[in-house]
C-alpha cells in the first residue's frame, strides 16, 4: 500500500495539480466565507467546471473545493456571530466572544490550524481504513449491497432533521426521479414523455445545484425581502485586532481536543448519512465535558473553536471511507463528489480500488498535499477572508444566481438543463420552507441507480424468493439495524406527535 | 445531517405539513394510475422483471408515507387542540409562484434575449429585492459580473453563453 501511496504522490505532485488544488481551496474558502452559501454551495456550484479538467486534477480540485468550503464557514461565524451553516454555529460560540475582545485574527487561526490538523488525522485513517473496508464489501452480492443501501437511506432519514417520515419522503422521491430515463436493463423508455432530453434521465447536476444551491439563494433572497434588507448587527461593527499571535506551541497544548474531535469527526463521517453538523456539535460537547473549566465555553475559549473545527473538518476525509469502500457517500458532500467521479468515469464502489487504483491513490496524495496548501492560502489570506465575509448578501445572492445559470449550461450547452436547474430551484426552495431534506433527496436521486440496480439482480438471483437473506449474514445483520434504527426514530416521533 | 440553516426544521406547522401530504398522496395516486402504466412498458419475457416494478414500488412508498404524515399531524393537531400553531401553507405557494414566474421569464429570456442583458437584469433585481440600496456598486457588478461571466466561458472553455 505505501508504494501505490508513493507512486501516487508522483502522479499527483505536478504544478497544474498544486494549482488546481490551490484554486479549489480558494474558491471553497471564499464561497464558504459568505454566509448562506458554505462547502455545498461551492461544491455545486463548482462540479460543471471541472467537466473541463482531466480526472486526477478534477477530483484533487473538488476535495480542495470542499476543505477550503468546510473551514471557511468559521469566518462569518468568527467575525459577524452570522454562522451560514449549522455546524459553523458552534465555532461562533466561543469564535465570536474571542473576536469582540479583539482576537479575532487569534480566533481564526486557531479555527484554520484545527480545521488543518483534523482534515490530515482523517485523511491518515481514510488512507489506512479504505482497503480493509473495501475488501470486506468484495464479499457482498446484490443481496448484500440491497440491504446496506437500504440500512443508509434509514440512517439518513432519521437524523437527517425533524421527522423520519418526511426523510423517507424525500428520499423516495429522490429515488423515484432517478428511475426516469431509460431502463438499466432493457433500455426501455420509462416516463420519457417522447423527448430524447430524458433518455438518460434527469441531469444530476442540474438536480443538484438547483435543489441545494440554487434552492439556498433563493430562499435567502426572500427572506431578505420580507425583512426589508440585511440588518447591521453588532457583530458587523469593525473589530480592533489587538492579539493576532498564535504560535504552533500554544496550538498544538490544546492537542488532547485536537486528537478527540478529529476521531470524533473521523467515526461519525464514515457512517453514511451522519453529517458535519452532527460532528461539530458532539465534538463540542465532548470538549466541555472533559474540560476543566467548562465554564469558560461560550465565552471564548479556544477549545470550543478547536473541537468544532477540528471534528467538521475531519468528517471531510473521513466520509470517503464509505463512497469509496461501498459507493454510498457519508453525507452530502460526499455525494457530489460520486456525482464527480460519474462524470469522469469511475465507478464508485469496492472495485473502484482495483480499477482505478492510480487515481484513488494520486487522489489520497492530493488530500495530503492539500492539507499543506490549505494552510499557506489560509494563513495568508486571512485579511481577504474577512472582508468577503463582510460582503452584503443581498449583493452576493443574485450574483449566485447567475453563477448557477452559467454552471449547469457550461458542460452540455443545454438550455434544458437550465430548466431543469430551475424547476428545482422550485422544488428546493418548498422543501426546505416545508422541513423535508434537500439532502435526502439528492442523495435518493445519487444511489436510486445502484438501488434498483442490486434489487432486480438480487431478485433475479433469488428469483424472487424472500427467504434468500437467511442465507446472507451481513443481509440480516443491516436489516436488523434498518429495523432498530426505523423503530426507535418512528416512536420519538409518534411520541412527540401525541405529546 | 442538515442542509440549510438551522431554523429550517421549524418553518412548517402540523396544517402546512397536513396540506403537502395531501398533495404528495395525490401526486403518487396519479403516478400509479396514470402516469406509470402509460409511460412504462411492460416486461420483454416471462422470466424478466417489469421495467415499472421498481417506480412502481417508490410510488407506493411514496403514498404509503404520505398517509402516516397525514395521520401523525392530524393527532398532533388534535393534541394540540386543533390550534396548530405556525403560519398557514399560503406564504409558501406566493414564494413557489413568484420564483417559478421568475425562472419561466429567466428561462425565456436567456433564450430570446440573451445571457449579458438577463444576467444583468437579473444582479440588479435580486440586489434592489434583498433591499440592497448602494446603486452604482449594483450598476457596476450588474455590469462586469456577466461579462467576466461570458468571457471566461468562451475564452477558458469555448462556450457561447446563450
Amino acid at each position: 500500500m505505501l508504494d501505490q501511496l508513493f507512486t501516487g504522490f508522483g502522479d499527483a505532485f505536478t504544478l497544474i495539480n498544486l494549482v488546481y488544488i490551490a484554486v479549489g481551496i480558494t474558491l471553497g474558502i471564499v464561497i464558504g466565507a459568505i454566509p448562506g452559501l458554505g462547502s455545498v454551495t461551492a461544491l455545486a456550484v463548482l462540479i460543471p467546471v471541472s467537466y473541463y479538467m482531466p480526472p486526477l486534477s478534477a477530483i484533487a480540485f473538488l476535495v480542495g473545493v470542499n476543505k477550503g468550503g468546510t473551514s471557511g464557514g468559521a469566518i462569518p461565524a468568527i467575525l459577524l456571530n452570522s454562522p451560514g451553516t449549522p455546524e459553523a454555529a458552534a465555532s461562533a460560540l466561543d469564535g465570536h466572544p474571542m473576536a469582540k475582545r479583539g482576537e479575532a485574527e487569534r480566533a481564526m487561526k486557531f479555527a484554520l490550524y484545527s480545521s488543518v490538523t483534523g482534515d490530515t488525522i482523517s485523511d491518515v485513517m481514510l488512507i489506512f481504513l479504505v482497503v480493509p473496508v473495501a475488501a470486506v464489501a468484495l464479499q457482498f452480492g446484490p443481496l448484500e449491497f440491497t440491504s446496506v443501501l437500504i440500512f443508509a437511506f434509514a440512517l439518513l432519514a432519521g437524523i437527517s432533521g425533524g421527522s423520519l417520515i418526511k426523510g423517507l419522503i424525500a428520499i423516495v422521491i429522490g429515488v423515484f426521479l432517478s428511475t426516469i430515463g431509460l431502463d438499466p436493463m432493457d433500455s426501455s423508455a420509462r416516463m420519457t414523455f417522447g423527448t430524447v432530453y430524458l433518455f438518460d434521465g434527469l441531469p444530476l447536476v442540474a438536480v443538484a445545484i438547483g435543489s441545494l444551491a440554487l434552492a439556498a439563494v433563493i430562499e435567502q433572497l426572500f427572506d431578505l425581502w420580507r425583512a426589508g434588507g440585511e440588518v447591521e448587527s453588532e457583530g458587523n461593527a469593525n473589530m480592533v485586532s489587538s492579539n493576532s499571535k498564535l504560535p504552533f506551541r500554544e496550538f498544538f497544548s490544546h492537542w488532547r481536543t485536537i486528537v478527540r474531535s478529529a476521531l470524533i469527526g473521523s467515526g461519525i463521517g464514515m457512517l453514511p448519512g451522519l453529517g458535519v453538523t452532527l460532528a461539530a456539535f458532539l465534538s463540542y460537547g465532548a470538549a466541555r465535558n472533559a474540560s476543566k473549566t467548562p465554564e469558560n465555553f461560550g465565552k471564548g475559549d479556544p477549545d470550543g473553536i478547536i473541537a468544532t473545527e477540528a471534528a467538521n473538518s475531519a468528517v471531510v476525509g473521513a466520509n470517503l471511507v464509505p463512497t469509496i469502500a461501498l459507493g454510498i457517500p457519508g453525507n452530502i458532500a460526499a455525494a457530489l463528489l460520486i456525482s464527480a467521479f460519474i462524470i469522469h468515469g469511475i465507478v464508485p464502489g469496492p472495485f473502484m480500488l482495483t480499477m482505478h487504483g492510480e487515481i484513488i491513490y494520486a487522489l489520497f496524495a492530493s488530500m495530503i498535499m492539500a492539507n499543506f496548501v490549505h494552510l499557506v492560502i489560509g494563513r495568508a489570506g486571512i485579511p481577504v477572508w474577512a472582508k468577503i465575509a463582510k460582503a452584503p448578501r443581498g449583493l452576493i445572492l443574485p450574483a449566485v444566481i447567475v453563477m448557477c445559470i452559467v454552471g449547469v449550461y457550461l458542460p452540455g450547452q443545454s438550455m434544458f438543463d437550465v430548466g431543469i436547474m430551475l424547476a428545482f430551484g422550485g422544488v428546493g426552495l418548498v422543501m426546505r420552507r416545508t422541513g423535508f431534506s434537500v439532502v435526502c433527496l439528492v442523495i435518493g436521486f445519487i444511489l436510486g441507480g445502484m438501488f434498483e440496480t442490486s434489487l432486480r439482480q438480487s431478485l433475479l438471483l433469488y428469483k424472487s424468493d424472500f427467504s434468500a437473506i437467511i442465507e446472507s449474514p451481513i443481509a440480516i445483520i443491516f436489516l436488523a439495524l434498518t429495523g432498530i434504527l426505523l423503530f426507535r426514530a418512528g416512536w420519538r416521533e409518534l411520541r412527540g406527535a401525541i405529546g | 445531517m442538515s442542509d440549510g440553516k438551522p431554523e429550517d426544521r421549524v418553518t412548517a406547522s402540523p396544517k402546512i405539513d397536513i396540506v403537502v401530504s395531501i398533495f404528495l398522496a395525490t401526486v403518487s395516486i396519479w403516478l400509479l394510475i396514470v402516469t406509470i402504466p402509460k409511460n412504462i412498458g411492460q416486461a420483454a419475457g416471462k422470466n424478466d422483471i417489469s421495467p415499472s416494478l421498481f417506480p412502481t414500488l417508490a410510488a407506493w412508498f411514496l403514498l404509503g408515507l404520505s398517509l402516516l404524515l397525514i395521520a401523525v399531524h392530524v393527532a398532533k393537531l388534535r393534541a394540540q387542540g386543533g390550534n396548530g400553531s405556525g403560519r398557514n401553507s399560503g406564504w409558501i405557494v406566493t414564494e413557489f409562484i413568484i420564483w417559478m414566474l421568475t425562472a419561466t421569464l429567466l428561462y425565456f429570456g436567456l433564450q430570446t434575449i440573451g445571457f449579458l442583458v438577463v444576467a444583468a437584469v437579473t444582479i440588479a433585481l435580486g440586489a434592489l429585492a434583498a433591499g440592497y440600496r448602494n446603486y452604482w456598486m449594483i450598476g457596476s457588478l450588474a455590469v462586469v459580473i456577466p461579462l467576466i461571466m461570458s468571457q471566461t466561458a468562451w475564452l477558458v472553455f469555448q462556450v457561447q453563453l446563450p
